[in-house]
C-alpha cells in the first residue's frame, strides 16, 4: 500500500469513527435519565413551570429527528443551546476549552523535562541509590489518587510556601503573563501526575537500548558517553515514550476533572461534570464529541506522524 | 449571533489584550460562595433557585421590605407602612431619591411590576405559590412613591410576607430573557464583569446608592468553590477575603488560625428534618411517630453533624432560642417510652424502617447515620437508603415515606405555613391537622400581638406533638473573614447577604 | 530482551505484599477494634492516637476499623471489575484478530468509538445513564469499571492475535478447515496468554484509584461505605487537622496499587512489555 493511501485510510477511519461517537453520545445522553427542567428551576418549582421549559427545549420531539437536527447543526458549529444557562453552548464551551487546552500545553512544557530528565538520570546509573529514590517517588504518586495528589500539591505550593495563588482567578482583560501565572500550579500539578507513566516508560526503554549491540559499538568506536546518550540512544527510546505521550495529551482533555475541581479551574472537564449533574444534554453532547474528536485527532496525528519516523510500519498492519 | 467556535477569535483577543493589560483589580475584595450555580445561575430574582443566585441578587437589588436577624420586618425600599382600619389594605411609602443602575429612579410602577409579574402564573416562578394571598389587582401605585396592596382577607404579617427571596425589585417592563443574565437594580453593587464560562463574577461599587456612605467596598469579586480545603487554602494564603458559609470541619481547620476569624450569624436560622409521611403505615399511627422522635439525642446530633455549630431542635420549625418558641429547653431522648409507644401500637418486636437520604444538603448523610444508630435500642431498624444526588429532588423527596430534607431560616409565620398546612405545597409530611390549619388562619388575620403569639405558640406545640417532622437540629451559620477584614456578619437565612459594611484593611 | 536486575525480586515482593492485603481483607473486619459503623467509638475528629491510630471522623467513628472493614470492597470491586473487563475485552479481541475481515473492522471502529471517549467522562455517563436506582451500587462499579476496560484490552488483546496469527501453525490450522473460533480458542489464546496476564495485572493496579475518583466526584459508592478511596474523599476537609484520617486509608490503597505494579513489573519484564501512558 503506498504511503498516500496509508494516509487517507486513516482518516476515512477517523472520520467513521467519530460519526459513530457522534451516535453513541446523543442516544447515551437522550438516555439519561431524571428530569432537566426539575434541576434547572429548582426543587419549589411548580408543574406548569417545568412544563413550560419542556416545551422550550422541545425534549418531546422525536429521537431521530433531534439527532439528525442536532448532527446537522453540529457539521455547522452549532451546537445548540444550553438548557440552563439559554445561552448558545458554544459560548460557554468555547473559553473552557481554550482554558483547558492552555493548561494541558503548559502541563506539557512541565511534562518534557519532568519525564525526560529523571529516567536519563536513573538509567545512567541503574539500581543506584538516585535511581531507587527516584522509583519510589514515582511508585507513590502513580499509586495514590489524583486528588490526593492535587490537594498535597494544593497546601505545599499555594499555603505552606505561598509561591502561587490557590484558586484560579481568570479575567478577560488579564494579559499572558497574569495567565500563565494562574494556571502554574495546575499546570505543574498535571504535568507531575503525567510524568510519573513517561518516567517508568523512559526507563524502561533506555535501559533496553543500552543492553543493545548497536550502543556497544558506539561504545568500541570510542563515542563519548554523552553522545551516544543524545545522539543514538534517547531518539530511539523517545519513540515508544512518544507514542504514549499522545495518549497522555488526549486523556488530559477529559480527565483532568479531578485537577481543575481541586483548583476551581474554569475548565472543560469541570464543565462536563456540571452539566451532567444538572442534564445539561446539549452541553453534554457537544463537549463528549469535541473531546472525542480531540482524541482523534491526536491519535491520527501520532499514527501518522509514526508512519513518517518508522517506514517499517507501511507494510501491510 | 456568531456560534462558531472562535478559539482564533480568543487567541486574537488575548494577545491584544496583552498590550492593553490594565492592572489587576487589587481593590475588589474575594467573595467566596459554597453552592454553585454553574449555568442555572440566574439574575432574576423570581427564579432564584440555588444559594449562589442568592448571593449575586443581594448584590445587585434591594427588596421592598426585608428580614433582619430576628425574622422581623424592616425598612429597604419601603422606608415606612400602615395598615387601613379594615386590616386588607397595607400602603407602603417608598424611599426618596432611589435610583435603578441605569439612571431611572424608582417608582411604585417598578415595585407594582414586581409584584405582578411574580404572581402572574405565565411568568412561571417558583415564587408564585408563596404570594398567593395577594390579588393582582390589589395591587396598586397610589402615586409615584407610594404602593396599596389590597388583600381579599386579613393578612395581619404582609410586611414579612412580602419580603421573600423571590421579591426584589426589578425595573418596570423588566424581561425573563433579560433579567436571567443583567441584573439592573437599586442595589449597592452594580453587576461589571459576568462571565460564566471564565467563572467571573464582578460587582462595582454603586456610586449613586441610596444608603448615604454606602457600600465601603470598591468592588466585589464572587466566585464559587465546592471543594472545602480549597477554601480553606484561600483564606490560609490570602486569596480570599471572605468565606460565606464554612463547615463544620473548615471551622475546626481555622479554629486556632490566625489568619482567619469566624463570625457566626446572629440567630439560627434553616434547620435540618427527617421527614415521615403520616398518611400511611407505619407513620400514620401517632405512636409510632412518637416514638421515632423520642429515640432523638438533639444534642448529640449538634455535637456530631454539625461539630456544635447549631442549635437542638424540638420538632417544630421555630428554634427553641426564639422568643416565640413554646419551650427552650431540649426535648429528652426517652428509648423507654419508645419501646413502650411502639408495643401499644402493635410492634413489641421493633420495626424496621427505610431511611431515603443524599448527598443533597449539608449533614443529611450523616444525620441519617447517626439517627440509624440513635434509633436501634428501641429497636428501631432503620435502612439507610443513600440515593444519587442529583435526582434526589425529582424522584425522591416528597416521594417516600421517610427521607431527609431541609429547609431555610424563615420568618415564624411563613415557617409554620410553608411545610405544614395541609394545603401546603411542601408538606413534607402530608399532614393534615384541623386545629393546626385553624390556628394558622386565624394567626393571619389576628391583629392582637399577644393573643397571636399564644396562637404561634400553640401550633408548635402540635407539630412537635402530633407531626410527622424530626426536626432535631437548626444550623448556625459561620461566615470565616480574613483577619483585617470586617464589616460582614451572615444572615440566618441563607438567602440574605450584606455586603454594604464589608471591608479589609490593606 | 529488558534489563531489569530485580524482576525476581518485584514479583515476589508484590506477591507477599497482595497476599497480605488478602488477609487483611478478610480477617480485618473481625480484628478491627471497634464496629465500623459504630458512632462515638471516641470524641469526634480527634487526631491518630494509641486507640484510635487514624483518629476518628466527625461522627465519632474509628477510621482504622472503618479501614479494615473496608479492604474485601476495595479488592473485590477492583478484581471483580477488571476480570470481567479483561474476559469481556480479550474475548473480542482475540476472536476479532483471528477472524479479520469486516467484522474485525466493525468491531474496531466501534472499540476506536468508544476509546475516544475520555475514559472518566465515560465512567461518570455509564453512572449517570444507569439512574438513580443501580448508583452507589458495587455493582454498577464493577460493570463500570469492566466498561472502561473492554476496549482497551480488545485494542491490546486484537494486536496480540494479530501477532500469532501470522505464525505458521496458525496457518496449518486453517488449512485443516478450522474455523475462527476454533482457531482463537486453540491457538490463539495459550499464545497470547501471557499478554493477556499483563493486560489484567496492570488494569487491576489502576482501578482501586478509578474507584476512588469516581467516590471523589460523587459519582461512585456512597457513605457510610468503608470504601478506601471514598474515604480519603469523604476526610479530605479533615487533611490539615488530620492528616492519619487521609493517609491511613491512602497507605493502604497505596501499598495495595503498590503490590499490584510491582507484581505487573514481574509479569512485564517476562512478557517484554512496557505500561503505557496515564490511561488505565
Amino acid at each position: 500500500m503506498s504511503f498516500v493511501r496509508l494516509i487517507i485510510a486513516r482518516l476515512v477511519a477517523s472520520v467513521l469513527t467519530l460519526l459513530l461517537v457522534s451516535v453513541v453520545v446523543f442516544t447515551g445522553v437522550q438516555g439519561l435519565p431524571g428530569d432537566a427542567t426539575a434541576r434547572i428551576l429548582g426543587r419549589e418549582a411548580p408543574q406548569e413551570a417545568r412544563d413550560r421549559l419542556r416545551a422550550e427545549l422541545n425534549l418531546d420531539d422525536p429521537l431521530v429527528q433531534r439527532y439528525l437536527h442536532w448532527a446537522g447543526a453540529a457539521l455547522k458549529g452549532d451546537f445548540g443551546t444550553s438548557f440552563a444557562s439559554r445561552q448558545p453552548v458554544t459560548d460557554y464551551l468555547a473559553p473552557r476549552l481554550a482554558n483547558t487546552l492552555a493548561l494541558s500545553g503548559l502541563a506539557l512544557l512541565f511534562y518534557i523535562p519532568l519525564s525526560i530528565l529523571p529516567a536519563i538520570a536513573q538509567a545512567r546509573r541503574p539500581d543506584g541509590p538516585l535511581d531507587r529514590s527516584i522509583t519510589v517517588l514515582t511508585v507513590a504518586i502513580l499509586s495514590a489518587p489524583e486528588f490526593l495528589s492535587a490537594t498535597l500539591m494544593l497546601f505545599a505550593f499555594a499555603v505552606i510556601w505561598p509561591v502561587f495563588p490557590p484558586m484560579v482567578q481568570l479575567t478577560a482583560e488579564m494579559g499572558w503573563p497574569a495567565y500563565l501565572h494562574a494556571l502554574m500550579l495546575p499546570a505543574l500539578t498535571l504535568g507531575l501526575l503525567l510524568a510519573t507513566y513517561g518516567v517508568r516508560l523512559l526507563r524502561e526503554s533506555l535501559l533496553e537500548i543500552y543492553r543493545s549491540d548497536f550502543v556497544r559499538m558506539a561504545e568500541f568506536k570510542g563515542l563519548s558517553d554523552r553522545r551516544i546518550l543524545w545522539r543514538h540512544v534517547l531518539p530511539n527510546a523517545l519513540i515508544p515514550w512518544m507514542n504514549a505521550t499522545a495518549l497522555n495529551i488526549a486523556f488530559m482533555i477529559g480527565g483532568v476533572v479531578v485537577v481543575e475541581k481541586v483548583f476551581a479551574f474554569p475548565g472543560f472537564g469541570s464543565a462536563l461534570v456540571s452539566a451532567l449533574q444538572l442534564r445539561d444534554l446539549p452541553v453534554i453532547s457537544a463537549g463528549v464529541m469535541i473531546a472525542a474528536a480531540i482524541f482523534i485527532l491526536v491519535n491520527l496525528l501520532a499514527d501518522i506522524g509514526a508512519l513518517i519516523a518508522n517506514p517499517r510500519l507501511r507494510s501491510r498492519q | 449571533m456568531n456560534t462558531r467556535l472562535n478559539c482564533s477569535a480568543l487567541l486574537a483577543g488575548l494577545t491584544i489584550s496583552t498590550f492593553l493589560a490594565l492592572p489587576a483589580a487589587a481593590a475588589c475584595l474575594k467573595v467566596i460562595g459554597t453552592e454553585g450555580g454553574g449555568t442555572s445561575l440566574t439574575m432574576d430574582p423570581a427564579f432564584n433557585n440555588l444559594n449562589d443566585d442568592s448571593y449575586q441578587q443581594n448584590l445587585v437589588f434591594n427588596k421592598l421590605v426585608n428580614i433582619d436577624a430576628n425574622f422581623q420586618p424592616v425598612p429597604e425600599l419601603a422606608k415606612s407602612w400602615s395598615v387601613s382600619e379594615d386590616g386588607k389594605t397595607w400602603t407602603f411609602v417608598l424611599e426618596e431619591g432611589v435610583t435603578f443602575h441605569d439612571g431611572k429612579p424608582l417608582t411604585a410602577a417598578d415595585v407594582v411590576y414586581t409584584f405582578k409579574r411574580l404572581i402572574d402564573p405565565a411568568t412561571g416562578s417558583p415564587g408564585t405559590p408563596l404570594l398567593s394571598f395577594l390579588d393582582p389587582a390589589g395591587i396598586v401605585a397610589v402615586d409615584d412613591h407610594t404602593v396599596a396592596m389590597t388583600t381579599g382577607d386579613v393578612v395581619a404579617e404582609l410586611p414579612l410576607l412580602v419580603a421573600n427571596k423571590y421579591t426584589m425589585i426589578v425595573q418596570d417592563g423588566a424581561t425573563s430573557e433579560t433579567l436571567k443574565s443583567t441584573g439592573v437594580g437599586t442595589g449597592p453593587f452594580v453587576q461589571d464583569v459576568y462571565d460564566l464560562a471564565q467563572d467571573t463574577r464582578i460587582f462595582r461599587k454603586n456610586p449613586a446608592y441610596w444608603r448615604a456612605g454606602l457600600p465601603v467596598a470598591e468592588c466585589i469579586d464572587l466566585k464559587v468553590i465546592t471543594e472545602e480545603v480549597s477554601r480553606v487554602a484561600a483564606i490560609q494564603a490570602g486569596s480570599a477575603d471572605l468565606i460565606l458559609s464554612a463547615g463544620p470541619a473548615a471551622l475546626t481547620t481555622l479554629k486556632d488560625d490566625p489568619t482567619a476569624q469566624p463570625v457566626p450569624a446572629a440567630g439560627a436560622g434553616g434547620y435540618m428534618t427527617l421527614s415521615m409521611q403520616t398518611d400511611a403505615p407505619p407513620f400514620d399511627d401517632l405512636r409510632v411517630r412518637q416514638a421515632m422522635k423520642l429515640v432523638v439525642d438533639r444534642q448529640l446530633v449538634v455535637d456530631t453533624v454539625l461539630l456544635g455549630n447549631g442549635i437542638p431542635g424540638n420538632d417544630n420549625p421555630i428554634a427553641p432560642n426564639n422568643p416565640m418558641a413554646f419551650r427552650s429547653d431540649t426535648l429528652p431522648r426517652d428509648i423507654e417510652r419508645a419501646k413502650a409507644l411502639l408495643a401499644e401500637a402493635g410492634y413489641p418486636d421493633g420495626i424496621t424502617v427505610d431511611l431515603n437520604t443524599a448527598d443533597a444538603g449539608p449533614g443529611y448523610v450523616m444525620l441519617a447515620q447517626i439517627y440509624q444508630q440513635m434509633a436501634a435500642p428501641a429497636g428501631i431498624t432503620v435502612n439507610v437508603v443513600n440515593n444519587p444526588a442529583d435526582s434526589y429532588w425529582d424522584l425522591t423527596w416528597m416521594k417516600t415515606p421517610f427521607f431527609s430534607s431541609s429547609w431555610n431560616g424563615r420568618s415564624v409565620p411563613e415557617a409554620l405555613a410553608y411545610t405544614f398546612i395541609s394545603s401546603a405545597e411542601y408538606n413534607e409530611g402530608r399532614w393534615s391537622n384541623a386545629e393546626y390549619d385553624a390556628l394558622v388562619t386565624a394567626m393571619r388575620i389576628e391583629t392582637n400581638d399577644e393573643k397571636r403569639v399564644e396562637m404561634v405558640k400553640r401550633a408548635q406545640e402540635i407539630i412537635t406533638e402530633d407531626g410527622g417532622i424530626i426536626i432535631p437540629a437548626f444550623f448556625v451559620d459561620t461566615a470565616v473573614l480574613r483577619t483585617g477584614c470586617s464589616g460582614y456578619v451572615p444572615h440566618p437565612s441563607a438567602a440574605i447577604y450584606n455586603f454594604e459594611t464589608l471591608t479589609c484593611a490593606e | 530482551m529488558s534489563f531489569r536486575t530485580s524482576t525476581p525480586a518485584a514479583l515476589q515482593w508484590g506477591l507477599a505484599i497482595l497476599l497480605l492485603h488478602g488477609l487483611m481483607a478478610v480477617l480485618g473486619p473481625f480484628l478491627a477494634p471497634y464496629a465500623q459503623d459504630q458512632m462515638m467509638a471516641g470524641l469526634p475528629i480527634q487526631g491518630a492516637s494509641l486507640g484510635h491510630p487514624f483518629g476518628t471522623d466527625q461522627m465519632g467513628r474509628d477510621i482504622f476499623s472503618r479501614a479494615l472493614a473496608g479492604g474485601w470492597i476495595v479488592i473485590g470491586l477492583s478484581v471483580a471489575g477488571t476480570v470481567l473487563g479483561v474476559l469481556l475485552g480479550s474475548a473480542m479481541g482475540l476472536f476479532s484478530g483471528t477472524v479479520g475481515g469486516w467484522p474485525d473492522e466493525v468491531l474496531m471502529r466501534l472499540t476506536e468509538a468508544f476509546l475516544a471517549i475520555p475514559f472518566l467522562i465515560f465512567a461518570l455517563l455509564i453512572v449517570s445513564l444507569a439512574g438513580p436506582g443501580l448508583q452507589g451500587s458495587p455493582w454498577l462499579l464493577i460493570g463500570v469499571v469492566a466498561a472502561v476496560y473492554v476496549p482497551r484490552v480488545a485494542r491490546m488483546s486484537r494486536a496480540a492475535a494479530l501477532d500469532v496469527v501470522a505464525r505458521d501453525y496458525v496457518l496449518a490450522a486453517r488449512l485443516r478447515g478450522e474455523g475462527a473460533w476454533t482457531i482463537s480458542r486453540r491457538e490463539v489464546l495459550p499464545n497470547a496468554m501471557g499478554v493477556l496476564l499483563v493486560e489484567f495485572a496492570v488494569r487491576a493496579g489502576y482501578a482501586p484509584i478509578l474507584v476512588g475518583t469516581l467516590g471523589f466526584l460523587g459519582f461512585g459508592l456512597k457513605p457510610p461505605t468503608p470504601e478506601w478511596g471514598l474515604m480519603m474523599a469523604e476526610y479530605r476537609n479533615l487533611l490539615t487537622t488530620q492528616p492519619m484520617a487521609v493517609f491511613g486509608p491512602g497507605l493502604m490503597l497505596a501499598t495495595l496499587v503498590v503490590g499490584l505494579n510491582l507484581f505487573t513489573e514481574g509479569l512485564s519484564a517476562m512478557a517484554s512489555r512496557g505500561s503505557a501512558g496515564r490511561t488505565p
